[in-house]
């Protein structure tokens, strides 16, 4: 079978295995459900998303290890994993190939000529992974300052030596380059140690805004799947509903779009992962290359080339996404995948000049001051997260915005944040009671399970309701509600409701109410006759039964009793039989009819956030009790009580 | 080559495959949410796919405990007359998405109790359809009691596809639960004359507004332009009956009304006047029977007399 | 011109050395990624998060539980070094790296000749010896009852702290934080001086032996009041039960007990010289009860004038026996 359909099949293959684990992340047991499936997998073999995380926060969390593998297996092939198996790539393919199907054989060349602008994705990387580094100066200076240790140290040199394999590579041989990122080098570890701890040289995680796998992944989750719901055959029964789902459609469109431009645009020119991919194919034993030199020079290999990595002349090895299609349309059969280089000759590097490193590495080390300093992520804007989501700037250094969380969440009530949160925050999980159906439900401990990078810790049910082993910290909070008397039915407009306190979840109940008898706008009236237990009233204009609700009273006036209304007419009252008044009413006599109204008001020392009451509240374009961020767990400075609430 | 790269993908199927069999935590720790959203395990449908009929969405099953986050206020209703389970799944017309249905199979604890809930829900503007036993359809509702079950099948677009749809279901359950009014001798027991049809109805519990008068059929007549409630229950013994009856006469006592003297016939009934609306209370053996809020004391007496003498008939 | 078509060949050397390379990258790549590998990702909030309170550690080294010294001796310096020798050396207890905490009696604003607060020369020593055993910092630390930098400064200890090269860390308003005392009735939701405790893993506390006149005695137990934020001063209604829930609160590494001169009347003020003896003894130990117990016979204290330690014996906070430890007695120059 040629290669060429075998990598079809394999990219068919991956692609509908991500649609499918994309698919089945729903909660539930049967086979088109959540169950054990393994939907995490692309983005856990993702090695930019395994590298940022140990960048940010020194550790390669669980699945993450995946990673290795891919990057193993890179080191050894080249990029194999963006021509076979990614499946944002095979995407790009597809268009890119609709693109140049009526073009001719000399378009086509123009097409796949090598531009360099192919080195913006590496500069791209840089500046993410610079992001991602900002605090390892300090961390690894901290360390170092505790005294030797070995583990450490074998860590640490080995770090350094393939950061500095890489970076000799990429530079070329220069030597006084060289030397001028190691002093760059000590530089940043000099002034990560002085400034560590103070907030401003810390790590955040902005490589999921173009990383493909947590793009795609977003795009499906949050754009494509909710599309299909309202037809009753989306995934979702409860359609879903996604603020700014704008912007993550026009960048999937114009991501995909650019393909009639230019084939696999986005990978050759954008793609931070391709970048990381061809950094590591530097020592790939195999490579695609010409058998001889010169050959008949027919650039058929050129017509169909998917990584501009210029078969036909000096390889580039680094932008070759092993597709095979040159092999393939070779009429003479002399281009190989062979440990030899090209017989028409080999660049390993990156065409990156010293500006282009230099830009990128200080704009990504200085992106995160930036815009921390902008007030953007300062602890006082802390958004309410979804439960187990850890505190805010480690959070932003883990979260990689796939959208995991928001597909599975039950409620729909997790939603990926706007612009208005900063780019940092763009596209993270916060929690919108009002565009979910029910609020963050305090038996649901999903969201934590499907984060991949551990921005939201896999939490237990004792965990998050503070039960069992956890009964001494108490239950996680996400917020507090804070009642709008100022909107609230009851306190402002004189009617009944306690919607919010009957839905409370918790118990005991954090919303609790205090009964107050208000007297109606026209409820103070004279007596025009009186029986036992009816009424008639001078000038009442009531609408039959609007008093019969069991709410209703009638006060005398200057009294303590009051004896509740059973039945109205437009003046004549019935009032529950019982012991009656202890003197009996006479005509002209003052009343008053009140109505009875449970006052809620809120206890933050039992309010965990959940946001319950905040969807349930009847009004629906604001909600008169409103869940914010304070006193959530996951923020000492948040705290409204001195005890946070702990029983 | 080729077949390297076939048989890692065949690895990546096999083990992505297996690992589906462990459960995600996440699952595990949700069961109890899920089951209380009505989110029913795929296996037990409430009843294979009817023909001509997609589902649409996943089946829903409710227990006591959170049937009321399905019907709301109506569950107290079913809870009182021994409801055990109630699955539910909706339907759509193929290629139709929006002329869909939903069915809810309540399972009551016996026919008799899917009877008394099926009865006090009848909708006025029932329509009798051609399926024998308990069922009538009203607008875009359908309704049956059949076995254990009580079937109500509502449709959100009523159109006589939907209707089609709708009966030939209806029918499926029939077939598959054939006792009918058969097995409820009671239905029988009522005198005719004057009878509303379809007007039977049995109350598991608190009939009357009488918490301790249960397991009472009742059944209204209109003789001219008055009505009146006749009702009966077979209790265990004649000292049931009886002590039933002076706890009922007791109550209406107690409640405002105010007993008259004894009615020449059934013989030790008892009359009482309450606001203006007379209740006939009597007993015969174990069978405990009267009439209800009839406009006047001969009324009144006169269906407890055909009544007294239609239960000898049919209850020796 | 025509070339002599170049075939492609590779040399086994190049080839070696690239697989080498590679197979070095990958093995590299692979044991950085197990190294920091990390199956059971980042812990929630710790429970002072969770609860608005602070926890403290147990600062105590178990291997050295029990280990007492007592040295004879004029000189404070020669008889603390003379002290660690007897217990194994500094290294035994402050390893390179640690972070120290010295809780010192600085209570008042008292000269130090007047033996009412830790004398600054002790100060000096321990850090100098903490230093020695390369630790990564040294902090310094109480809550005076009187204004906190006049007391450091005219006890002395400010100006020991500075030319030993340790930091002295005064009391701020911020710097409290409330903390519950598990098996305690008095500290209960109480502020205590946790600033000093953040990123702390040694304890050793400089306690000046003293008599004072509501407890009996103002040894190594009393010397944690100085933590006690608030209005402490209420506790002096259960001297004793405070004395015993302080001891229970902190677990330290190391007390150290000043009797080289004691206050034996008068206390804990004193202000005469009359009032002080010249025991000439330094007591080191890791039972804080048994070296209260060598202290109250220093300073001529019956068993019924200091409760406290037997309160704190029975709370299982160390033992009053303290001759049971066999603890190393020495005289230094």
């Amino acid at each position: 079978m040629p290669i060429i359909s075998v990598r079809r099949i394999s990219q068919a293959f991956f692609l509908l295995l991500f649609l499918w684990f994309c698919y089945v992340s729903m909660l539930g047991e049967g086979w088109w459900q959540l169950r054990g499936w393994p939907v995490n997998w692309f983005l856990e073999l993702d090695p930019l998303v395994a590298l940022v995380v140990v960048l940010g926060t020194g550790t390669l969390y669980a699945g993450l290890a995946w990673a290795l593998l891919t990057a193993g297996l890179t080191l050894i092939l080249g990029r194999f994993f963006c021509g076979w198996v990614c499946p944002f790539g095979t995407i790009h393919h597809f268009v890119g190939w609709l693109g140049l199907r009526r073009k001719s054989a000399e378009q086509r060349v123009a097409a796949n000529q090598y531009h360099p602008g192919q080195a913006v994705k590496y500069y791209v990387l840089l500046f993410f992974l610079a992001v991602a580094a900002g605090d390892l100066g300090g961390r690894l200076a901290r360390g170092l300052a505790a005294g030797p240790n070995w583990a450490w140290g074998i860590t640490l040199a080995a770090a350094l030596l393939l950061a500095g394999l890489t970076l000799k590579e990429i530079a070329g041989a220069s030597r006084k380059m060289l030397w001028a990122m190691l002093l760059a080098f000590l530089l940043w570890l000099g002034l990560g140690h002085l400034l560590a701890g103070g907030g401003a040289f810390t790590s955040s995680l902005l490589s999921g805004l173009l990383d493909p796998l947590p793009l795609l992944q977003r795009s499906v989750n949050l754009l494509f799947w909710p599309l299909g719901d309202p037809t009753g055959r989306g995934p979702s029964l409860p359609a879903r509903l996604y603020l700014g789902d704008w912007l993550i459609a026009a960048i999937f469109a114009v991501a995909v779009g650019l393909n009639l431009l230019r084939p696999r645009f986005f990978c050759r020119f954008i793609c931070p992962l391709g970048a990381l991919f061809g950094l590591l194919s530097r020592f790939a034993v195999w490579r695609m290359g010409k058998d001889v030199e010169p050959c008949r020079q027919c650039r058929l290999c050129d017509t169909r080339c998917q990584g501009a990595c210029a078969p036909s002349a000096e390889h580039r090895p680094s932008e070759c996404l092993l597709c095979a299609n040159c092999r393939q349309a070779c009429p003479d059969e002399v281009i190989s995948f062979d440990p030899a280089s090209s017989a028409a000759g080999e660049t390993t590097s990156p065409d990156l000049t010293r500006r282009g490193l230099l830009w990128s590495i200080l704009g990504g080390t200085l992106a995160v001051p930036v815009l921390r300093v902008s007030g953007l992520a300062r602890e006082q804007t802390w958004p309410v997260r979804p439960p187990g989501a850890l505190a805010e700037p480690e959070f932003l250094a883990r979260c990689t915005n796939c959208g995991q969380c928001m597909r599975i969440c039950p409620t729909g009530v997790i939603q990926p944040a706007g612009l208005e949160a900063g780019l940092e925050s763009l596209w993270t999980p916060v929690l919108n009671f009002k565009l979910s159906k029910g609020g963050c439900l305090v038996n649901c401990v999903a969201c934590g399970h499907l984060c991949p990078t551990a921005a939201l810790r896999p939490l237990s049910l004792s965990e998050r309701q503070g039960k069992g082993d956890f009964s001494s910290t108490g239950p996680v909070r996400l917020g507090t509600a804070f009642l709008d008397r100022g909107r609230c039915l009851p306190w402002a407009m004189d009617r009944p409701c306690i919607v919010c306190q009957e839905m409370c979840p918790v118990s005991p109940k954090a919303i609790f109410t205090r009964t107050e008898y208000r007297t109606l706008r026209h409820g103070a009236l004279t007596v025009a006759q009186a029986e036992k237990d009816d009424l008639v009233l001078r000038g009442a204009a009531f609408s039959p039964g609007e008093l019969a609700t069991g709410d209703y009273f009638v006060s005398r006036q200057g009294f303590q009793d009051r004896r509740a209304i059973i039945k109205n007419g437009k003046d004549r009252l019935s009032l529950a039989p019982g012991d009656g008044w202890p003197r009996p009413l006479g005509p002209d006599q003052p009343v008053e009819i009140q109505v009875r109204l449970l006052l809620p008001f809120v206890d933050p020392a039992a309010c965990v956030g959940c946001g319950a009451c905040e969807h349930a509240c009847p009004l629906k374009l604001k909600s008169a009790i409103r869940v914010s961020g304070e006193n959530q767990s996951r923020s000492r400075t948040s705290f409204l009580l001195k005890t946070a609430g702990k029983k | 080559m080729g077949l390297g790269v076939f048989l890692v993908l065949a690895a990546v199927g096999v083990g992505v495959f297996l690992k589906q069999f462990s459960l995600n935590p996440a699952v595990v720790a949700t069961r109890e949410l899920r089951s209380a959203m009505g989110v029913l395990k795929p296996e037990a449908a409430p009843m294979p796919a009817p023909p001509g009929l997609a589902p649409l969405g996943q089946p829903e099953s409710f227990t006591p405990e959170n049937l009321f986050h399905k019907i709301n206020g109506k569950a107290e209703l079913y809870l009182a007359s021994g409801f055990e389970n109630l699955k539910a799944q909706r339907y759509h017309l193929p290629g139709d998405p929006a002329s869909w249905l939903e069915v809810l199979v309540y399972r009551m604890k016996s026919p008799r109790a899917a009877f008394a809930v099926y009865s006090q829900q009848r909708r006025p503007e029932a329509k009798p359809i051609d399926i024998k036993g308990f069922s009538y359809i009203a607008q875009n509702a359908l309704f049956l009691a059949a076995g254990p079950f009580y079937l109500e099948i509502v449709a959100a677009k009523i159109s006589p596809e939907m209707e089609k749809a709708m009966t030939a279901l209806a029918r499926g359950f029939k077939a598959a639960n054939p006792a009918g009014p058969e097995g409820i001798p009671e239905l029988a027991w009522f005198p005719e004359k004057g009878l509303l049809p379809h007007s039977a109805a049995l109350h598991m519990a608190g009939a009357f507004g009488f918490e301790q008068l249960g397991e009472i059929f009742t059944a209204r007549y209109q003789d001219g332009q008055a009505e009146a409630t006749v009702f009966l229950s077979r209790k265990p013994d004649p000292q049931a009956a009886a002590s039933q009856a002076a706890a009922f006469e007791k109550f209406l006592v107690a409640n405002g009304g105010k007993k008259m003297a004894a009615p020449s016939e059934p013989a030790g009934a008892a009359l009482i006047d309450l606001l203006g609306l007379y209740e006939l209370i009597f007993t015969q053996g174990p069978i405990l029977a009267g009439v209800h809020e009839a406009g006047g004391t001969e009324a009144a007496q006169e269906l407890a007399s055909r009544l007294a003498r239609k239960l000898k008939e049919k209850t020796p | 011109m025509s070339e002599q078509p170049k075939g492609r060949s590779i040399t086994r050397r190049t080839f070696m050395t690239r697989a080498g390379k590679a197979g070095l990258a990958v093995l590299g790549t692979a044991g950085l990624g197990l190294g920091l590998y990390d199956a059971k990702g980042p812990a929630g909030p710790d429970s002072a998060a969770l609860t608005g309170q602070v926890s403290l550690p147990d600062f105590s080294l178990p291997e050295l539980a029990g280990k007492m010294a007592i040295i004879k001796g004029k000189d404070r310096t020669k008889s603390l070094e003379a002290g660690f020798k007897a217990l194994g050396g500094i290294e035994a207890f402050i390893k390179p790296g640690d972070r120290v905490l010295l809780k010192v009696n600085a209570v008042i604003a008292s000269p130090p000749i007047l033996s009412a607060t830790t004398h600054p020369e002790l100060v000096s020593a321990l850090i100098r010896l903490c230093q020695k055993a390369r630790a990564a910092q040294v902090i310094v630390t109480d809550n005076p009852i009187q204004d906190p930098a006049t007391c450091f400064n005219l006890s002395g200890i400010a100006k020991a702290c500075e030319e030993a090269g340790a930091r002295l860390m005064l009391p701020r308003p911020s710097g409290f934080a409330p903390y519950s005392l598990a098996a305690g009735r008095l500290i209960k939701n109480w502020p205590i001086f946790y600033e000093p405790f953040k990123g702390i893993n040694k304890v050793i506390g400089l306690a000046q032996a003293k008599d004072h006149h509501r407890s009996g005695a103002s040894l190594t137990m009393k010397n944690w009041y100085g933590l006690l934020g608030g209005q402490r001063s209420i506790f002096h209604q259960d001297i004793h039960g405070i004395i015993t829930e302080l001891a229970l609160m902190i677990k330290p590494t190391l007390v150290i007990l000043d009797g080289v001169s004691s206050m034996i009347k008068n206390g804990p003020t004193g202000g005469s010289l009359s009032d002080l003896k010249a025991t000439e003894t330094l007591i080191l130990s890791t039972d804080q009860v048994a070296a209260d117990a060598l202290g109250a016979e220093l300073l001529e204290k019956t068993p019924a004038q200091v409760p406290f330690i037997s309160m704190a014996a029975r709370a299982g906070v160390g033992t009053a026996d303290y001759h049971s430890l066999r603890p190393i007695q020495a005289a230094a120059g």
